[in-house]
This record gives C-alpha cells, structure tokens and sequence, in this order.
C-alpha cells in the first residue's frame, strides 16, 4: 500500500505526518518525526509507556493508527512543560522520587495530567485506577502516588 | 566447599577526612534525582531512542520449534525483496567474522553450548523463537516482510521441558558438548546436568537424626521475567576505518565492549560503547543480547543498523529467572535452635548454560547459624529460553522454600515465626554456607524493628472483605554484597563547581548518590555538582552495574576522587598562599593558611589559578577494586487478604525493614525497596510462564504475563535499619538486590496464616490455594523427595581446567 500524508496538530504545532496507512501514532511520532519522549513497551496496549493525549483523552499510541489522527490534535511528553517551566506533576514526579528507570515516566505524567484535568482533587485509588494501565516495575508505585498527590495539592 | 579469601579491609574514612568535614551536609539528603527534569519531558535517550542518517532496522526470524535440527534455510527470496539489505543466518557468521578480524574461519567457534557465542541458531534450534535469520531492510515494514519469505527447513527432535526428567542419566543430551562441572572438575560424558554446586559441612544425617523437630518440604516456582518496561535496543555503526560504534541499553557498557571484541575477534580499541539510559535492567541487561547481530549486520551493510526488540521477543527468547524445585529439611531442637539443614536445588537454566548460582544458595540459607548442613544446586538444561540473572539471582526462590520450611518449624514448635527467626539469626562472626565469616552486619537489627512494629504487635484485624481470611506472614533474606572494579574522575571546574565522569551505568538512580557524595568530599553544594556517564572511549573503566555494587564501590571511587581533588587544591593553595600545604585549611568549599585565615581562595580561584600558573587543570581520581563485601540482610512483614472460595489473594500492607548501612539518598533507597518487593509480590502471586507441550510460551504479551499494577501493589512501609558496612564511605551498603529475597516466603507464610493453606507451588493465587485447602494433610510436611538419578558420572576430571562460563551480572 503506498505511503501516506496524515495533518495532525502536534504539540501546538501542524505536521504532516508521512507513514505507511497501517503503522501506528507511536511509530509515526517516534520515526517520522522524532519525538522520541513517547516508549515502546509493549505495542499492544497493555503497558501504558506510549500514552499521549489525543483531543484531551489519554490514548495508547500504539494502538492508534497514524491516519487516525487526522486533524486531531496529539499532546506528548514533549508538549507538556511549557516555556522551560515543568508542569506540576513533572516537578512532583522529580521532587518525590517518582521515577527511577523513566521509562514509564512519560505516560505516567501523561495519565496524570489527563487526571488531574478531570479531577483535581483525586483520592488514591482514584489515582492507582488512573494509572492501572500504565506498567512501572522500578517503583512498586509508591512514590508516584504520593507525586501525583503532591502535584493535586500544588495545583489547587 | 568453597572458602573465599577475605580481602584486607581500606580504612573507612582517612583521618584527614574525618577533621575537615565536621559535619554531614548532603549525605542522608532527600535530595531529587539529577537526571530527573530530563527523564519527566521525555528528553532522556534510551535504546531506541537514538536514530543515525542512512540508518537500516532488522528484525529476526524466532525457531518454530523448541528443539529441531536446522536442515535448511532459503534465503533468496528475502535477498531479493526491494529494500533489504542484508540477510544473515548462523552459517554466515564464521565467514563475516573472519572478514572482520582478518583471520581464518573457525566455524566450530561459533558452534559451541553458549547463549553468548551462538547468537544465531546453528544446525539446530534449542528452544522455541530462538533467533535464526535476521534480515536488515530500509524499512521495519519491508525486514518484516523479509522475515516471511524466509524457508527454514526443520526435523523436530524431542522436546524436554521437565527439569527432573531432563537431569536423568538416561535423558538425551540437549548439546553434546555440555559435561557437568564440579567443584572437582569436569565430567567425561555429555549431559543436561550442566552444573552441580554443592556444600555442605558437618554430619547432617547425625545432626538431623538427633533433632528434636523436623520438617521436609518440596516447593517449586515458575520461570518468571525481569519485567524491565524497555525491550532491548541497539545501535550499530561501522565505520571504514575499521572501528565499531554502538549505542545500547546495557548494564555495563565496557562489559559488552569486551564481550563484542571477543566474538569479533578484533582488539577492544575497534569497538567503541555508549550507554543509553536503561528503562529498566534487573540483571538482565547485563549479559550481550543484540549487539553482536547489529554489529555484523552493520559491517555487511556498511550502513548503521537498529535493532528493537518486541515484547514478545522479549518474553519469549531473552533470558528470564529459573524456575527452581527444591526439597529442604531442617531440624531443630524444642527450645528452636535450627541444628541441621539439608537441600537440593533444581535450577531449570533453560537451554544454555548459565543461570544457576552459587549466590542463591548463600541467600536462601545465609540468614541463619546452622551447624551441620549439605546443599547440593543442580544447573538443568530444558528446551526453554536460557536464564540469566534477576536481582538477587535465585536468592528469592530458594528463600521461598526456606522460609516457608521455618514457618512451619515455628508452627510444629508453637513458637512465634519472629522468634524463631532471631534465635537462629546470623551476626558477625557467623559464617554464610561458603564458609566465609560475616563483616558487621544488621540482620538482627531488621527483625527486632519488625518485632516491635504495630503491624506485627497489634491484634489481626478483622478482613475488609465478606467472607475472606486475614494473614500476616515473614521471611527474611540477604544478598552477599556486590564488589568489583569502579574508577571516577572529577573535573574541578573554573567556576569552583565540579563533573564527576564514570563509566559505570546508572540504572535507578546512582548518579544522584555519586553528586552527593562528591559534594559532600569536596564540601560545595549538590547543585554544583554534574555527574556524567560516558562512552569507553572516553570514560575510565568500571565493571558493569549490578550486584547492587554501584553505591558501594563507584561510590568509594567517587570517594576517593574527590579527597584527590581535594589534596590537589589544597597543594595549589599553598603556592598562591606562599605556606607549606600541611597549613593550608580546607573548608566549605574555601581554602585559606592557617597562619593568615583573612585571605581566603575560593576552590574556583585555585581552580583557575593553577591552569594559568602553568601547573594545569585539577581532575582528581579515583579508583577501587579490593572492598570486604557488605552483606545486607532485611526483613519483611507482608499482610493478606485470601478469598477461599476462588483463591485471589490480596496483598493490604508490607513493612520492609532492611539494614542499608547508610542511606545516602533516604528517597532513593526507599524507592528501590518498594520496587523489589513489588517484584516479589508478582513472582509469588501471578507472575509465571506457562508452556505448552512443544515447548511453546502460551503468555507472551503482558496481558497474561501478569506483572502488578498500581492498583495491586499496597504501600509498602520502609524501616530503614542502619548498621555501617566495615568497609567503604559513611557505612554504605548495596541496596538493590536484598528487598525481593524475603517477598516470596513472606506471602506463602501470610497466605498460610489467613487460611490453612500451604503452597508449595508459585505462583500462589488461585487454583495452588484451593489445591492446599483441599489437601486433608495441608500445612503438615510434604513427601520425602529422592533427587532422580543423574546423568553424573563420577570420574569427573580433576585437573581439566574449568571452562569459563559467561559472566553473569545480578
Ligand atoms: S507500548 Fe503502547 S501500551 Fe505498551
Ligand atoms: S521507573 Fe522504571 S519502569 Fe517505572
């Protein structure tokens, strides 16, 4: 099948996305235009390492086709500190010890962020059930509940 | 019975030291993490993160079959698609090798029982999806496709998947070329009995004979994954001047240097290493796995080559944890001093040697003073992936069997499991079943904090949910401590501020550690301090990470750089100061004479002095490679909840108490606890590989490869216990590996607890928990077990020189 174009607003940006119609948003924005912040782990949507926003709702990019995303608009890792200021959650995953390895760290600020848009004072198991679908085996997810806590209460 | 020659212990601290910092600044700061902002946005560079121009991806083409000669394969369609580069079977190899290295083909090099040497299956396939083609393409797409026009010919052989059957003397050999290694020696004829450790002291059979209680026990665990989130990744790039440049997601980056110019057979100075961040690692990216294929592709090609895996490539043919059946006995007095142990450790190492360990011996028994003991560990080939090491190798499943035989002592005794424990507790002076006496250590000091613990105190609480059964159980658990080779530079730069440059590779946090203790040393503010981890061509060498080494001996390194540092200012100081450098006082970052304390010289004024006053910039070094091994010991409270009707466990509450000589970083340290036993709680409650009868894994994806989610794991409370290590900075011990080895024995003790029911299988949950609840004689001692006879023959051959296995790396 031949490749082709797909225009999606990316970060705030336009971008005409050149892929073959049956690779996924994960690898078009990996490969295609290097954003590399958003991980493979798994590539059949059971990890939560490629979790992006798409219009606002946290997806898993390897699920999503990249034509699927046509005239959508994809927040990513990259897209979520602006003008060199990390967002709260960033800053709460860093000051509380929320990540080690980071692998997973980008979806997991991903699917907080998506949760605290939402709801703004969660309880914790609202956040475990937010993040149950993003896989971290470094933490054991202690301290990235307690950074998402922090970031809830920042944000107030 | 292996003795190992302690080495004479460094002073702690110089004196020196000792004056000029009065007081700690940054140790035992929570300080957040330095490579924190980069990895929270995405910019961190992992595996497969880094991209070349030009550059070409490959996939590779997994056996049919868990055990099958390779006829034939047809490659020529694949050659022939638009868009491939390159394909490569294992018969290719020799000649690309020779290419390389200029010498002669050896092919029978290459057609040896080692997971490291045969990188591609060669004449016959030993376990199911182990690489057999790769093909580089322009394109994912297109190499995939290549994949499929790939003719592999197969003639099935038997496949053995049983470890018991397969270590029977009459059992066919799964390579001719495996023969038992001993202690001794060798063994003459080929078997699947790749290994046997043994140890033993004493009489056991008197000891236990004379015992006033006994219990024997069977258990066995799965095979289970590392789980690190990152598939590996690699990068390979050749150049015509003949050097080899690779990015990849490895432990130890000097590691795969040595191990890649070995299988090149070209001089390490060809081959130059960077280290991506690793998402992830848990001994299992230690050993090579991509890098020999991406490099060949890479020289073939003359293009740079990725290689990602997939998670089912991952799951099905990297190399996970063995699974482990094990007999134990012990024997003990009424008043519950353990006075024998016996046991056999079946370590199904897959298909290649490697994989079973000493090390897991002295965990599972090493907590506790036994006078007479024998343990014998059985390294078994299976048509299963090879194993390799995961944190704390086999440490945890044998202290699965260990703790849970002591549970049920303590309830033949009538005694408290946390009593029993302490009784017959190890401290300094006790020796580990290797024979080798014990530094200073804080085992004791873990199960009195538990002891005294509300969670182990207070009354059990009534259930949360209707109809479920509460438990609480313990278990206990060390790792020896890991040593090995660290070496650090410090640049101080002209501003006063300072660049610690390693070659070790930092896998959960380190880098922060090593800014705080060469902040500490040279008494300037941790934000001053950048911490870089560099490639082997420009970074000092350093062993790989793992064993939990990293803190303890890159630490002393770092150390060590940093009182150099410090003694280099203070002589530069003294030719601007005009006073012999004995007078040149040394602190807060500023120097001064003692004899005139008004004029003071910033660390950056020397520091740019001395560059210009012809005496050159100050790098301090650092280098260790002796350290007396800091062994840590913990102990772990887990509480439960069971559901008798269906099995499903709960897991409520963990406290985790755990002697980390000195936490440098409390945040860090807590961190990595949490994470171990979150670990630990999916190796005993879901987490398992299930094969079907051709030896095919039935739970490739990590929808069924269960691994805990945030909405499984329970806070887990961290009793950080400190009692200083003999050897190395501020009392610092390894922290990494120790907090999983109690987790396993710990459930199966609290499952047992809330309903009666003792399993003997991992993982826990579910049917193994109805199984024991409907066992008339649950929780009584299992049936006495016979190990099946061996396909050791006995004239093992005393003065061959052992063989080198492949290095593994907790
Ligand atoms: S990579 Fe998408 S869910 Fe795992
Ligand atoms: S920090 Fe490593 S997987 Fe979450």
């Amino acid at each position: 099948m031949p490749r082709m174009i797909v225009n999606a607003r990316i970060n705030g940006e336009e971008h005409e996305l050149f892929t073959d119609p049956h690779r996924t948003l994960l690898e078009a924005l990996r490969d295609t235009i290097g954003l590399t912040g958003t991980k493979e782990g798994c590539g059949t949507g059971d990890c939560g390492a490629c979790t992006v926003l798409l219009d606002g709702s946290p997806v898993n990019a390897c699920l999503v086709l990249a034509p699927e995303v046509e005239g959508k608009e994809v927040i990513t890792i990259e897209g979520i500190a602006t003008d060199n200021t990390l967002h709260p959650v960033q800053e709460a995953f860093v000051n509380e010890g929320g990540l080690q390895c980071g692998i997973c760290t980008p979806g997991m600020v991903l699917s907080a962020v998506a949760l605290l848009d939402r709801n703004p004072t969660p309880t914790e198991t609202e956040i475990r059930y937010a993040i149950a679908g993003n896989l971290c085996r470094c933490t054991g997810y202690d301290k990235i509940v307690r950074a998402i806590e922090v970031a809830a209460e920042a944000s107030r | 019975m292996t003795t190992t020659q302690i080495p004479t212990g460094i002073p702690t601290r110089t004196p020196e030291a000792d004056v000029t910092v009065p007081t700690r600044t940054v140790i035992g700061q929570r300080v957040p993490k330095i490579e924190g902002t980069e990895k929270v946005t995405g910019k961190a560079q992992y595996g497969a993160d880094t991209s070349r121009p030009n550059m070409l991806w490959a996939r590779f083409l997994g056996s049919a079959h868990a055990h099958a000669r390779i006829v034939s394969i047809d490659t020529a369609a694949a050659r022939a698609l638009p868009g491939v580069h390159a394909v490569v079977t294992g018969a290719d190899l020799p000649g690309i090798v020779a290419r390389i290295s200029e010498t002669a083909a050896a092919p029978e090099e290459f057609d040896v029982p080692s997971r490291g040497k045969r990188i591609l299956a060669w004449r016959k396939a030993v376990f199911h999806h182990e690489p057999v083609a790769v093909a580089a393409a322009i394109s994912p797409t297109i190499a995939e496709e290549a994949l499929a026009l790939i003719t592999v010919e197969y003639e099935p052989l038997p496949v053995v998947l049983d470890p018991e059957v397969s270590m029977r003397r009459e059992a066919t050999p799964i390579h001719d070329g495996v023969f038992t290694e001993t202690f001794a020696g060798k063994a003459r004829t080929p078997s699947n009995v790749a290994k046997v450790t043994e140890m033993s002291k004493g009489d056991v059979d008197a000891a236990l004979a004379s015992a006033d209680v006994r219990i024997a026990a069977s258990f066995r665990t799965a095979m289970v994954h590392q789980g690190y989130i990152e598939p590996q990744a690699c990068l390979a790039e050749y150049a015509p001047d003949g050097r080899f440049s690779i990015w990849t997601s490895t432990q130890g980056s000097f590691g795969v240097r040595s191990g890649l110019a070995g299988f090149l057979k070209v001089p390490p100075r060809r081959v130059r290493v960077t280290a991506s961040e690793v998402g992830g690692g848990f001994g299992a990216k230690g050993a090579m796995t991509l890098e020999p294929i991406c490099a060949v592709l890479a020289y073939v090609t003359g293009r740079p080559v990725k290689m990602q895996l997939s998670r089912s490539d991952v799951l099905r043919a990297t190399r996970p944890a063995p699974d482990t059946s094990m007999h134990v006995e012990v024997g003990a007095r009424r008043d519950g001093t353990l006075v024998a142990a016996r046991a056999h450790f079946v370590w199904d190492v897959g298909a290649y040697p490697g994989g079973g360990s000493v090390g897991g011996i002295n965990c599972s028994f090493g907590s506790y003073a036994i006078q007479d003991y024998h343990y014998v560990g059985y390294d078994v080939l299976t048509n299963r992936p090879s194993t390799g090491a995961y944190r704390a190798p086999n440490g945890p499943q044998g202290a699965y069997g260990v703790e849970s035989a002591l549970d049920m002592l303590a309830d033949e005794l009538g005694m408290s499991p946390v009593a029993l424990r302490l009784k017959n507790a190890v401290a300094e002076g006790d020796r580990n079943p290797s024979d080798v006496p014990y530094p200073r250590i804080g085992l004791k000091e873990t199960l009195n904090a538990i002891a005294s613990h509300p969670a182990w105190t207070s009354p059990k609480s009534p259930p949360s949910r209707e109809g479920w059964l509460r438990g609480r159980g313990v278990g206990c658990g060390l790792w020896g401590g890991g040593v090995g080779t660290s070496t650090a530079h410090i640049n101080i730069n002209e501003d006063g501020s300072a660049v610690v440059v390693t070659g070790a590779v930092d896998l959960a946090g380190t880098r922060t550690t090593m800014a705080q203790i060469a902040a500490e040393e040279l008494q300037i503010p941790y934000e001053r301090v950048q911490v870089v981890q560099a490639d082997t061509d420009v970074a000092p060498f350093s062993n790989p990470t793992g064993g939990s080494r990293i803190t303890y001996s890159l630490g002393t390194a770092v150390y060590r750089a940093a009182i150099d540092a410090r003694t280099q200012l203070r002589q530069r100081a003294a030719t601007v100061l005009r006073c012999p450098p004995d007078d040149v006082e040394y602190r807060g970052g500023e120097l001064w004479s003692t004899l005139a304390p008004a004029h003071r010289l910033t660390i950056g004024q020397v520091a740019r002095g001395s560059s210009g006053s012809g005496q050159g910039p100050v790098v301090g070094t650092g280098e260790v490679t002796h350290l007396l091994r800091a062994p840590a010991f913990a102990t772990q409270l887990v509480e439960v909840e069971v559901d008798p009707e269906t099995g499903a466990v709960v897991v409520t509450n963990v406290v985790a108490a755990q002697d980390v000589g000195k936490a440098i970083n409390p945040t860090a340290v807590e961190g990595q606890i949490q994470g171990g036993v979150v670990q630990g709680l999916g190796w005993a409650l879901t987490e398992g590989f299930v094969y079907d009868n051709e030896g095919r894994l039935r739970n490739p994806g990590l929808l069924d490869y269960r691994m805990p989610t945030a909405l499984d794991a329970p806070n887990v409370e961290c009793l950080l216990v400190e009692v200083p290590a003999v050897d190395g900075p501020y009392g610092v011990r390894g922290v990494g590996e120790v907090p999983i080895v109690p987790t396993l024995g710990a459930v199966a003790n609290a499952v047992y607890d809330a309903c009666g029911a003792r399993v003997t299988t991992l993982p826990i949950s579910g049917e193994p928990i109805l199984t024991a609840l409907a066992d008339p004689a649950r929780g009584k001692s299992s049936v006495a077990w016979t190990p099946p006879a061996l396909s050791l023959d006995i004239d093992v051959v005393i003065e061959e020189e052992v063989e080198e296995q492949e290095e593994v790396i907790e």
